[in-house]
């Protein structure tokens, strides 16, 4: 048995024993039990913004004046708000909502940012220093002020909280990137890269990006949480999501109205937001360790 | 003489000064890693590159292929003059002269297994067509440095010091090079590796007529592979000659006293240690004269003032300093 085993074992060996930095990762991040969790349920609410719609026991826009403000219920499971529409029809119909605008911001500035501190790190000079001042100026907002100023030039509106969500992540990005840009570019394999003759593109995309993808998609998983709290925020306070759509936020800003009497209202959007924004938190700590190379078990 | 066709890398004057804030507010210091260094390599030999740690040796090789950017001299590589070239220029000149460097630990990109490493070259000057003659040539190349084919789809932190080394050393054959610096390329590994990749890079002169400049801190490293030895000082070259003769009749006195520290395994032995007085001084201020005047046993009154020129003391053999002039001696 114990033979067979090891023949075996050598065999996949030969034939895969490939340890790639990718499988490293895998590895190590099998380990962390909490953000295994976190990442189904981020998978869960991925599968629920797909199918959320049809999934949904009733309409999301379905009034029922005989059952206003109802508690759960097995009907109504997180029951129903003041024009007795069912509040777990909504939430799970914004899923989709949030997820998108929470990923694709937290996107546009991740590429936006990446480019710029690649390029600021790289050339330095008079680019990285025009670069990094702008950054300076963006940091020194704190994110939802920035986000309400954006927003109130720019008009209220789910497309507009996406824009400006991505600006207030961008800076972020690009002072990571550009710390892993400077650090690298004085490596000796980049210099190896130069000697044999390689394009400035070439040693950017093939050598030192590569080099700054764990930290971006740490700062990525992150960025989600808080970009997705950020743009229900911004619903909540009436800049993002307009009536009648059931973005959490503007969920929330609706039950608030009735705490007192119906809290059902607002813990369970509440709690749609927090376990989101938690998961992405946990799923980005996993991915942290799971991809420093320090961290060695 | 630089026009001379047995001559493949001609240097001339070169100077690497990297600037620093100096003492007094608004000036700028200079450490003067290399300060005027002249030599020449011969088409198809072995120029061994000594001296002690910070002399500027590792610069100087840097300096030829443009990894720094040298202050002032002149490089002429093969007939053609690539000191003024700016990096697109200098992008066919590097098929000429390829790089091994002292760490192979971190010469290798961690995230690019063996394949791309050595298949970039390749690519980078699109030597080779399709993928499969890519494939060809890179496996060819594994083997020519004595690794395996099933080694290309590994990663770099899967091998030894010496594999990596190997590794390198593909890498910077893939152009065909003529001329390879070598930057210390076994100080970081043990004696036996060491052995296996100076025989490896022996053979590989051979078969793919190249030339080597070969730096290093080792002195019985560079007398085992080297044809000349230039000791270097202070950023200055103090003595050039050929091998047998400059190991055998050391002449300046800092090449005398660093061939005296080389141990020999023979415990009945008695030598005569040259022992150096102090430390090597900073290169950011550098003293006048002959710069190794400071500690040099053979000091004289011309030494502080005036730069020894070079002195020739027999074929192929150099050296600069006062103590070969005519007028002292007698």
């Amino acid at each position: 048995m114990i033979g067979k085993k090891k023949n075996a074992k050598a065999e996949l060996n030969e034939k895969t024993d490939i340890k790639t930095p990718v499988s490293e990762m895998v590895r190590k991040f099998k380990k962390q039990k909490n953000s295994v969790v976190a990442l189904f349920f981020i998978l869960f609410l991925v599968f629920l913004a797909l199918f959320g719609e049809v999934l949904a026991p009733f309409k999301i826009n379905e009034y029922d004046y005989n059952s206003i403000l109802q508690g759960p219920s097995v009907a109504h499971w997180f029951g129903t708000d003041e024009f007795g529409r069912d509040l777990f029809s909504r939430i799970i119909t914004g899923t989709k909502i949030s997820l998108a605008v929470g990923l694709s911001a937290v996107s546009v500035g991740a590429v936006c940012g990446t480019i710029l501190g690649l390029l600021g790190g790289y050339y330095r000079g008079v680019v990285d220093a025009i670069i990094m001042r702008i950054c300076d100026v963006l940091f020194a907002f704190p994110g939802i002020i920035l986000a309400i100023a954006i927003v109130a030039i720019l008009g209220s509106g789910i497309g507009n909280v996406v824009i400006a969500v991505s600006v207030f992540s961008t800076p972020t990005f690009a002072r990571l990137v550009r710390s892993r840009t400077l650090a690298l570019k004085n490596s000796v394999f980049v210099q190896a890269a130069k000697n044999l003759g390689a394009s400035d593109a070439r040693i950017l995309f093939r050598h030192i990006l590569p080099g700054a993808v764990p930290e971006i998609i740490v700062q990525f998983t992150m960025s989600v949480g808080s970009s997705i709290l950020t743009a229900s925020s911004l619903s909540f306070l009436g800049m993002g999501a307009q009536p009648p759509t059931p973005e959490w936020g503007l969920l929330l800003a609706n039950g608030r109205n009735y705490m007192m009497t119906s809290m059902h209202c607002t813990v369970f959007p509440g709690l749609a937001i927090f376990l989101t924004v938690l998961s992405f938190n946990i799923l980005g700590d996993g991915l942290r360790d799971a991809l420093d190379p320090k961290l060695t078990d | 003489m630089a026009d001379r066709t047995d001559i493949l890398l001609h240097v001339e004057d070169m100077k690497i000064y990297y600037p620093v804030t100096g003492k007094r507010l608004g000036t700028t210091d200079y450490v003067k890693a290399v300060d005027g260094v002249s030599f020449e390599v011969r088409r198809g030999e072995v120029f061994g590159i000594v001296g002690e740690s910070g002399c500027g040796k590792s610069t100087l090789g840097r300096g030829i292929c443009k990894l720094e950017k040298p202050t002032g001299g002149t490089v002429i590589l093969d007939g053609e003059d690539i000191s003024g070239y700016n990096d697109s220029q200098m992008r066919p000149v590097r098929k000429k002269v390829q790089m091994v460097f002292q760490d192979p630990y971190a010469s290798l990109n961690p995230r690019m297994s063996v394949f791309d490493i050595i298949a970039e070259p390749f690519i980078i000057h699109k030597l080779t067509g399709d993928k499969a003659e890519l494939e060809k040539k890179v496996l060819e190349l594994l083997r020519k440095v004595g690794l395996d084919d099933y080694h290309a789809n590994r990663y770099p932190h899967e091998f030894s010091g010496g594999q990596r080394q190997r590794i390198g050393i593909a890498r910077a054959l893939a152009v065909q090079p003529s001329l390879i610096i070598a930057d210390e390329p076994v100080s970081a590994l043990d004696v036996s590796i060491q052995a296996q990749v100076l025989n490896l890079m022996n053979q590989l002169k051979k078969d793919f007529n190249l030339t080597y400049i070969f730096v290093a801190h080792d002195l019985s490293v560079v007398e085992h592979i080297s044809d000349r030895v230039g000791v270097m000082y202070l950023g200055n070259f103090v003595e050039v000659g050929n091998k047998e003769s400059l190991y055998t009749n050391p002449l300046h006195p800092y090449t005398q006293a660093l061939l005296s520290a080389v141990p020999v395994p023979d415990p009945t032995a008695k030598k005569d240690r040259v022992i150096l007085e102090g430390n090597i001084p900073s290169p950011l201020n550098p003293p006048g004269g002959c710069k190794f005047h400071t500690r040099c046993p053979k000091v004289m009154e011309c030494c502080k003032a005036e730069a020894p020129r070079k002195y020739q003391v027999s074929e192929d053999h150099y050296v600069y300093c006062h103590l070969y002039d005519e007028v002292n001696k007698k």
